[in-house]
């Protein structure tokens, strides 16, 4: 190359940098303008995302003031105002019955001033007629459709502070890429190369082109909020009208809140409920592609997938069920509710062994969580509850499929009877499970060879042989031994009523013999027991040994078979739903079947048999006169007595004594580590020859150590009390005597000889008054007789003299 | 080193600075929305134990009305028990007083009244047989009842967080290694008359960061 063409070459390079050196400095000072630009949109929406975040917070704390006055609200007006109305009105009742006139108005006139005190007694909720309110309604509008409200707008708050919030880290992201782009147009500048001065800047300057248009991009898309529609407020709406189970118009409403949303921001939540009510509702081919979406949405609520593993389940798609719930257990493995509406899927499905393994992992879970609950305190009961749940699903679930019903869950089942039979042996294993779990049977140790006859039901009836009203049940029992838990649970139309248990330890000497129980309650002199299919298990020891059943018929309805068609499989949990029971009615025609009422007494219709169920039950004597009476064999468990009974204790010896999450059986489970022992750290705590340094409190005198040398013991002559010579000194009665303070001189002893009665002077003008007396004062000074002007004893009161001589 | 080599040389630390800017530049993007999500996580735990203590609240507040309830009822019920004692006693007595028995009955009735008005109030199959009111099975079904409505757990959500946590960290340190890796690369590319041995180093140390940083991001990536 020749010195000209080299020269040339270099001009032209050098003129290259130079532009290019020209170009960067434009693009480092355009960064620096987007860069402050960029940086006062994220402060922008920082602070925007903290007054959202502010404003969820405000929502939050506001629904659960309302929820909690509002509960409140409910506790008064029913739990105090309407019970005093009732109980006013019964007694109207009564003494209108009875002709009292005066009661009559007595009792009117309190009624009637009780209503007045809560708007309960508004005629929205309130029927005069029946005497019924309309709890679920009044709950609503006082407090649960703005509690929805709140909570909605909460949420609504979140998902506003978590957009802006995105904002801002998108945005702080764009400042970093503009410094890194900053930096690589330094890097251009630096470099002494073109190629590598090219590429940095081509790399720089791309960055902030895609950086400013990201930037707009970002800053122009609008942040929707949900609270700027009428959305919420359908949607509170929709819940409400769900809760008082009007479904129709309840969907309809969710429907409306859902198009309130608009496509573009579809309403997760709503769908989610709206599945729900679908579900309540039996319409469940809706309700599952509304979890679906729900779950699409992104509702990571972990009851969605239990609901729409149950949805899929009544409509018979079990392949679903079961997939369904496999991927959402793997997410929450504690679920109970999950996993056993996973179990039950996979029962339908036809794999009855691994249904019968996952019924065996529910029970061990649920032991696993009692025995956690019961560590820290906590409620246990909710987990048998759930166990309970199962088992009442499983016996569904089966006479469902031993029925004629044409419902999808029994026609897409292919081997019925086999299923039917495992549902029916899990079910009776899970019973007994939760029983265990109760009772802590488990830490019984010894099994029980004992065994029961089958059980023989007698009903007492009322005269007119219409109502059942006491049901008595005997069998005949062998190998009983003493101590042992004999517990009975009894169940109507498959549902547990606790009222009807029993649970005591066997305290008899007989081992064998006839026994008898009344089995039906006794809180009232007037029960009558509701019809039904009844169920009563015996157990001894947590070993179910005899099952019996007995139907009591409805004597107002023959025609209706005690035991309802099996067509949709329930809840047991929504039956004890206490608002929605027989005497507070809804709005709704949907009633939640026999079991929501209580049983009732005949106190207020034509045939009145109080007078003669009262002399039925005898509540006066406690002494047992029928030796067989199963409550003369057995006694309650004391816990205060035997705070060692298994039933009273919590349950220890299941639990891994390092891990309390795992089982004492587990794998995983190893021993304790020793602590060391506080005065040696080379002994463990429990080496005998570890010494506590704390000093031990000397036995025969708290106040001193152990080490103290006045901690010696007591002399065989005790000292005697100087109080009192028959009592000895450590004797807590020997104490001074009291000594009494004279009654007229607070300062003395009542035996000082100056405690006298104070001397009463007496009245120098009156003798028969004391100086004291307020009438004791100085007689009014007498006129003078002779000149009324002098007092009486002036010197100068003397009879005039004589001045003139006598006329002859 | 030659003029050729030191070019080419140049070019390529190039090429890799702008991979790596952009690479750490995804990378800190990703490690973002990972964060975002662990956020997420821990609001759902938050939410879960609200919804716990909430239940277990307002279940126990109505549970124990319903409690108060059974006790106005067990106050009549035992007054009702007494009174029937009496009336019974006066009854079967050598001399019966007719008085008396009218008396004790009307009041027995009265009793009665009351006692079966207040045991419509509160669900009646928690009375258990001796005569008390089960308190903690009544909250257990209310609360079990809740607990297939809503969301009571917060272990799981806590554990989600935790995991995008851990990976988040892991982003953190693959971000300082390539700043590391950047450091070297750009001390090669500016600094003039760079001992060669030197450079060598800062080049081999630079590449081998990088792959170590990159490797880290793509392994925790998801």
């Amino acid at each position: 190359m020749t010195e000209q063409t080299k020269t040339e070459k270099a001009t032209a390079e050098d003129k290259f940098m130079s532009r290019l050196n020209v170009t960067v400095a434009i693009i480092v000072a355009v960064i620096a303008l987007l860069g402050s630009f960029i940086t006062k949109i994220e402060s922008d929406a920082s602070t925007a995302a903290d007054i959202a975040g502010n404003e969820e917070q405000k929502a939050y704390y506001d629904s659960i003031g309302a929820e909690i006055n509002g509960a409140a609200d409910i506790n008064y007006s029913f739990g105090t105002v309407y019970q005093l109305w009732y109980r006013y009105d019964v007694q109207l009742q009564a003494a209108t019955k009875q002709g009292d006139k005066n009661a009559i108005q007595t009792f009117t006139a309190l009624r009637d001033s009780v209503a007045k005190t809560s708007a309960l007694f508004d005629s929205k909720y309130f029927d005069a007629n029946t005497g019924q309110v309309n709890l679920v309604r009044y709950k609503a509008d006082q407090y649960g459709t703005r509690v929805y409200t709140l909570q909605e707008e909460q949420q609504a708050a979140a998902d506003v502070s978590s957009a802006w919030s995105e904002k801002s880290s998108t945005y702080v992201l764009q400042l970093t890429l503009l410094a890194v782009a900053g930096f690589l147009l330094g890097l251009a500048l630096m470099s002494q190369h073109k190629i590598p001065s090219l590429i940095f800047a081509v790399s720089g300057i791309a960055l902030v082109v895609i950086i400013t248009v990201w930037a707009y991009a970002v800053f122009q898309a609008p942040i929707f909020d949900l609270r700027q529609t009428k959305a919420i407020s359908y949607f509170a709406e929709a819940s409400s009208l769900g809760d008082q189970k009007n479904w129709k118009e309840s969907l309809d409403m969710f429907t409306k809140a859902i198009d309130a949303a608009g496509p573009n921001h579809p309403y997760g939540h709503a769908y989610l409920q709206r599945a729900r009510v679908y579900a309540d509702s039996g319409q469940f081919e809706s309700a599952i592609k509304d979890f679906q979406t729900a779950s699409q949405l992104g509702n990571n609520d972990p009851t969605l997938n239990a609901s729409l593993v149950w949805a899929y389940f009544q409509t018979g798609d079990f392949k679903n069920a079961v997939a369904a719930g496999t991927e959402a257990i793997q997410d929450a493995p504690d679920d109970l509710w999950l996993q056993q509406q996973l179990d039950l899927a996979i029962l339908a499905s036809g794999d009855t062994k691994t249904a019968s393994n996952q019924y065996q992992k529910l029970l061990d879970l649920a032991t696993q969580q009692v025995t956690k609950q019961r560590q820290l305190g906590g409620n246990s009961s909710q987990t048998w509850w759930l166990i309970d749940e199962a088992a009442f699903q499983l016996d569904d679930f089966a006479k469902l499929l031993q029925s004629n019903s044409t419902a999808p869950i029994k026609t897409k089942v292919t081997n019925p009877n086999a299923i039917s039979k495992t549902a029916q042996d899990i079910a009776s294993t899970l019973r007994t499970g939760s029983i265990a779990l109760q009772y802590n049977t488990t830490a019984v140790s010894t099994a029980s060879n004992a065994t029961i006859g089958k059980t023989d039901f007698e009903f007492a009836k009322t005269p007119d042989d219409k109502y059942v009203y006491k049901v008595d049940m005997k069998f005949s029992y062998n190998a009983f031994e003493t101590g042992q838990m004999i517990i009975i649970k009894a169940y109507r139309n498959g549902v547990q009523d606790p009222s009807w248990s029993f649970n005591e330890r066997w305290s008899s000497a007989n081992k064998a013999g006839q026994a008898s129980l009344t089995i039906s309650p006794s809180y009232s002199s007037v029960y009558i027991v509701p019809p039904g299919l009844y169920s009563v298990d015996i157990y001894i020891n947590g070993q179910m040994l005899q099952r019996g059943e007995f139907t009591v018929d409805d004597p107002n309805n023959s025609n209706v078979v005690s035991t309802p068609e099996v067509t949709v499989m329930n809840d047991m949990l929504d039956q004890f739903d206490f608002y929605a029971a027989g005497f507070a009615f809804t709005d709704s025609a949907d009633s939640n079947g026999d079991y929501a009422a209580d049983p009732t007494f005949v106190l207020n219709t034509d045939a009145d048999y109080s007078a003669t169920l009262n002399d039925a039950y005898d509540f006066t004597t406690n002494d047992c006169s029928d030796p067989n009476n199963l409550t003369c064999s057995t006694a309650a468990i004391d816990c205060n007595a035997t705070p060692d009974d298994p039933y009273c204790q919590q349950s220890t010896s299941s639990v891994c004594a390092s891990d309390s999450t795992l089982s004492a059986n587990d794998p995983n489970c190893t021993a304790p580590t020793p602590q060391a022992c506080e005065s040696n750290p080379a002994l463990s705590s429990d080496d005998p020859n570890c010494v506590s340094s704390t000093p031990q409190a000397c036995e025969y005198d708290p106040s001193l150590s152990s080490t103290d040398p006045n901690c010696i013991a007591p002399t065989s002559n005790p000292k005697a009390c100087q109080y009192n010579p028959n009592l000895t000194a450590s004797d807590p009665n020997c104490v001074p005597p009291t000594v009494e303070a004279c009654q007229y001189d607070p300062n003395l002893t009542a035996s000082d000889l100056n405690c006298v009665p104070p001397t009463v002077e007496a009245c120098q003008y009156d003798p028969t008054l004391t100086a004291s007396d307020p009438n004791c004062v100085p007689p009014a000074p007498q006129a003078c007789e002779y000149d009324p002007s002098l007092n009486a004893d002036d010197p100068n009161c003397v009879p005039p003299t004589a001045t003139e001589s006598p006329t002859p | 080193m030659n003029k050729w080599f030191s070019d080419h040389l140049n070019t390529v630390i190039a090429f890799t600075i702008s991979i790596l800017t952009l690479f750490s530049g995804l990378l800190g993007w990703h490690m973002g929305n990972i964060s975002g999500d662990a956020s997420g996580a821990y609001a759902l735990a938050q939410r879960a134990e609200l919804n716990a203590q909430k239940v277990i609240s307002t279940n126990t507040m109505n549970a124990y009305e319903n409690h108060r309830a059974f006790l106005e009822y067990k106050n009549y019920f035992d007054q009702y028990k007494l009174v029937s004692s009496q009336l019974d006693q006066a009854k079967k007595a050598d001399s019966i007083d007719q008085a008396l028995v009218t008396e004790l009955t009307s009041q027995r009735d009265e009793l009665q009244l009351l006692y079966l008005a207040s045991l419509k109030l509160f669900p009646n199959r928690f009375i258990n047989r001796d005569g008390t009111y089960d308190l903690q099975g009544q909250i257990g079904q209310m609360i079990a009842s809740d607990k297939r409505k809503f969301d009571m757990n917060p272990d799981p959500h806590m554990e989600e967080g935790k995991q995008y946590e851990v990976q988040a960290r892991n982003m953190q340190i693959a971000l300082i290694i390539l700043a590391v890796s950047l450091f070297c690369f750009a001390i090669v590319s500016t600094v003039q008359n760079l001992k060669q041995p030197l450079m060598l180093i800062m080049i081999a140390l630079g590449y081998i960061t990088t792959i170590a940083g990159m490797a880290m991001g793509i392994l925790y990536w998801n």
